[in-house]
């Protein structure tokens, strides 16, 4: 395990350095500083588990056992823009599967894969919890409500263009 | 003392105890596979539910302890379907591998199926979720199939409390969970973890596809790697061993044994043994029938009986015979050549030790061999051995046992030292035991062909078994000295197996009474006072 990999910016060490204050016991500290490090890399590999775990005194086991039970962490470097198609009941009810084959066939990948320019990555999640403004696309943090084939469009151009990380 | 009430019997158990222990022990048998009694309880894989009155639902047995006035009933309807419908989750997503799964034979899977299932799948192949990674080599002698695994986590809880390193976890979650190794096993027990998987998920890369179990013989005997004497059950066919695993004994190796001493069953097969006796004459050797070659034997010993007034013959036996062996030579040489030349304190071969078994001492019967020599009155010392061969007191060596490694180590040049004497002769089973200088090489009953007792490092007496003989030269040493005293024109009567292990078990003190049914199946210990302390000095 070499420290490097865990390179943190200042506000992150900071911010590390409360959590293993607040708990009991550095095992305890194992969900909130793997949020930490999913926030300041945006994916946890193997190598930054095993930091992790030496990080905390814990085995790599452990860590990674944690790590893979959660589906929203991502192991390896993810897209610029990660699309989450909503698969719940309201929004497959409201055209969710017609979004899905929409954006496959645009983007030319299929679930779980990354444009080979790094930009889209697709993915389908369960409820997103808005069923009320169904059918939902959530692109990073940020969620697409009601949308339609030309909404999405739209906003893929958008991102397409705009330099800047998420939206 | 607490009264439980199981299936309508009463029994009385300690309060507390672990409900599927007690029904372990008295004989009801409740399907598991997440509960060893070694390792910590899980309580995963609901598979030992049962119904205990007063509770409105079913309960797991192996995380509920007895208390008194408990009534459970392990068959009932309402058990026996839960059971079948737990039976059919855990199927869930089962490959149809039994015709090519090593497991086969010996699965709990296969065993729960005929037992409580016998539905017809409600899955189709096609729905399954599929873990393809099959046939992946883990290292250390063990092969990892995903798909077969029933998540019961005793490889893990194996690998973090038996042996303390947290190699293995379970990744992912729900029908994606998987067993993974995450850090090297490199560990001397891992074998232990394709015993102790119920299923084929964790098999022995050594054992695969050899042979299907159903077809061999099981002789329960004990491990003749080193001083631990882990209890063992052998495998074999054909005179063939096919592998040895371990049997539970708690006051000796719970249910674990090293790779060491469980691959070490290649050495007992008969590539590795001295099928036919021979002697060296000039620059070439003759094989011989052994009774032919005692006879040859017997004419170079006629003339030293009692030739000098202390006898120029003696003896040296390995620390790796059975106590009757040992007794039976000092016996021999007592009574035929009235000679206490009888060297017993052979050291065993050095190898690794550890916290949990090895004790560094590779040969199976170190203990047996110094309790004995330390109640002779006056021992006869390696020392001793080694003057009176140097001042050429010693016309006649003869050696007992395979294990001379240790001796080899600590006495630089024995090979050499034994050149002069113009007869040497060694009762060995291995071909690596059989000395470069001995004039006379007498195939030897090796531990899967003979009964007898060793006393393992703690002073546990326990028994090896005979499970047959590999052919008709090969003799019990009891045998052969009978035979060579025939020969010399004297009687030397070696008397019944029990009888000797009676007087041996006699000889060594504690034991006196103890006879060889007593050993049993799980040995006995000698008291405390009694117990080798060869290891400490
Ligand atoms: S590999 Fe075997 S022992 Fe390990 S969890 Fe799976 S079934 Fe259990
Ligand atoms: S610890 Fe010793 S007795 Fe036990 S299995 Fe290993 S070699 Fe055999
Ligand atoms: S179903 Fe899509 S947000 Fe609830
Ligand atoms: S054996 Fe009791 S739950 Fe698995």
């Amino acid at each position: 395990m070499s420290p490097e990999v865990l390179a943190f910016s200042e506000e992150a060490q900071a911010e590390l350095e409360s959590i293993l204050q607040a708990y009991p016991t550095k095992q305890a500290c194992l969900l909130p500083v793997l949020h930490l490090v999913h926030r300041e890399f945006g994916y946890i590999s193997d190598p930054i588990a095993e930091a992790v775990a030496g990080l905390l005194e814990i085995p790599f086991a452990v860590a990674v056992e944690v790590l893979t039970f959660y589906t929203l962490f991502a192991r390896r470097p993810q897209a610029k823009y990660v699309i989450q198609v909503c698969r719940g009941l309201s929004c497959a009810l409201l055209g969710q599967e017609e979004l899905l084959a929409y954006l496959k066939n645009r983007l030319k990948i299929k679930e779980g894969e990354m444009t080979p320019d790094g930009l889209f990555e697709l993915k389908t999640v369960e409820c997103l919890g808005g069923c009320g403004e169904s059918p939902i696309v959530r692109i990073n943090e940020t969620y697409y409500e009601l949308q339609t084939i030309d909404r999405l469009e739209s906003t893929l151009k958008e991102l397409s263009k705009g330099p800047k990380k998420g939206a | 003392m607490a009264s439980v009430v199981i299936n309508g019997e009463r029994y009385d158990v300690a309060d507390g105890e672990r409900l599927i222990d007690v029904c372990d022990r008295v004989g009801v048998y409740i399907p598991r596979f997440c509960y060893h009694p070694n390792l910590s309880v899980a309580g995963n894989c609901r598979m030992c539910l049962v119904e205990i009155e007063g509770m409105p639902k079913l309960q797991i047995s192996c995380n509920t302890n007895v208390r008194d006035g408990m009534s459970v009933l392990t068959d009932s309807q309402k058990v026996k379907e839960a059971r079948a419908d737990v039976l059919e989750f855990i199927f869930i997503n089962h490959p149809l591998d039994c015709p090519i799964c090593d497991q086969a034979g010996e699965c709990k899977l296969q065993d729960y199926y005929m037992e409580v299932g016998l539905y017809k799948s409600r899955m189709p192949q096609e729905f399954k979720v599929k873990k393809p990674r099959k046939a992946i080599r883990w290292g250390s002698g063990i092969v990892f199939d995903a798909e077969r695994c029933v998540l019961c986590t005793r490889c893990v809880r194996f690998m973090e409390e038996v042996v303390g390193k947290r190699a293995i976890g379970v990744t992912n979650r729900g029908d994606h969970e998987e067993i993974a190794l995450l850090e090297p096993l490199s560990t001397l027990y891992a074998g232990n973890l394709a015993d102790i998987c119920p299923v084929g998920a964790l098999t022995s890369e050594d054992f695969r596809f050899k042979m299907r179990v159903w077809f061999l013989s099981r002789t329960d005997t004990i491990c003749p790697g080193c001083s631990r004497g882990c209890n063992i059950t052998a495998w074999h066919k054909d005179k063939k061993i096919y592998r040895f695993t371990p049997r539970q004994n708690d006051s000796v190796n719970h249910a674990w044994m090293c790779d060491i001493g469980r691959y070490s069953y290649k050495e007992e097969n008969s590539s590795s043994l001295i099928l036919k006796g021979w002697v060296r004459e000039g620059s070439g050797t003759k094989e011989m029938a052994t009774p032919e070659l005692l006879g040859v034997l017997a004419q170079e010993l006629k003339g030293l009986k009692g030739k000098a007034k202390e006898s120029s013959v003696a003896a040296l036996v390995a620390p790796d015979r059975t106590n009757e062996e040992i007794f039976t030579v000092c016996a021999f040489m007592a009574e035929i050549f009235g000679s206490s030349r009888v060297v017993l304190d052979v050291p065993a071969p050095k190898g690794p030790k550890d916290d949990l078994l090895l004790t560094g001492e590779m040969a199976s019967n170190p203990a047996g061999l110094s309790l004995f020599a330390f109640r002779s009155a006056k021992p006869y010392t390696i020392d001793a051995f080694k003057q009176d061969l140097k001042e050429g007191k010693l016309e006649a060596v003869m050696l007992f046992g395979d294990a001379w490694e240790g001796l080899e180590a600590a006495w630089p040049g024995m090979q050499e030292a034994f050149k002069a004497l113009p007869t040497l002769a060694i009762f060995a089973s291995k071909r690596k035991a059989s000395f470069p200088q001995a004039r006379f090489v007498i195939p030897s009953a090796s531990m899967i062909q003979k009964d007898g007792t060793w006393v393992n490092v703690t002073g546990h007496v326990q028994r090896v078994r005979k499970a047959y003989r590999l052919n008709r030269d090969i003799l019990a040493d009891g045998e052969s000295l009978g035979l060579l005293a025939e020969f010399m024109g004297e009687s030397f009567q070696v008397g019944k197996l029990e009888d000797i292990t009676k007087r041996f078990l006699e000889a060594i003190g504690g034991l006196s009474g103890a006879s060889l049914a007593d050993v049993g199946l799980e040995g006995v210990s000698l008291p405390s006072e009694e117990q080798p302390k060869h290891l400490e000095a």
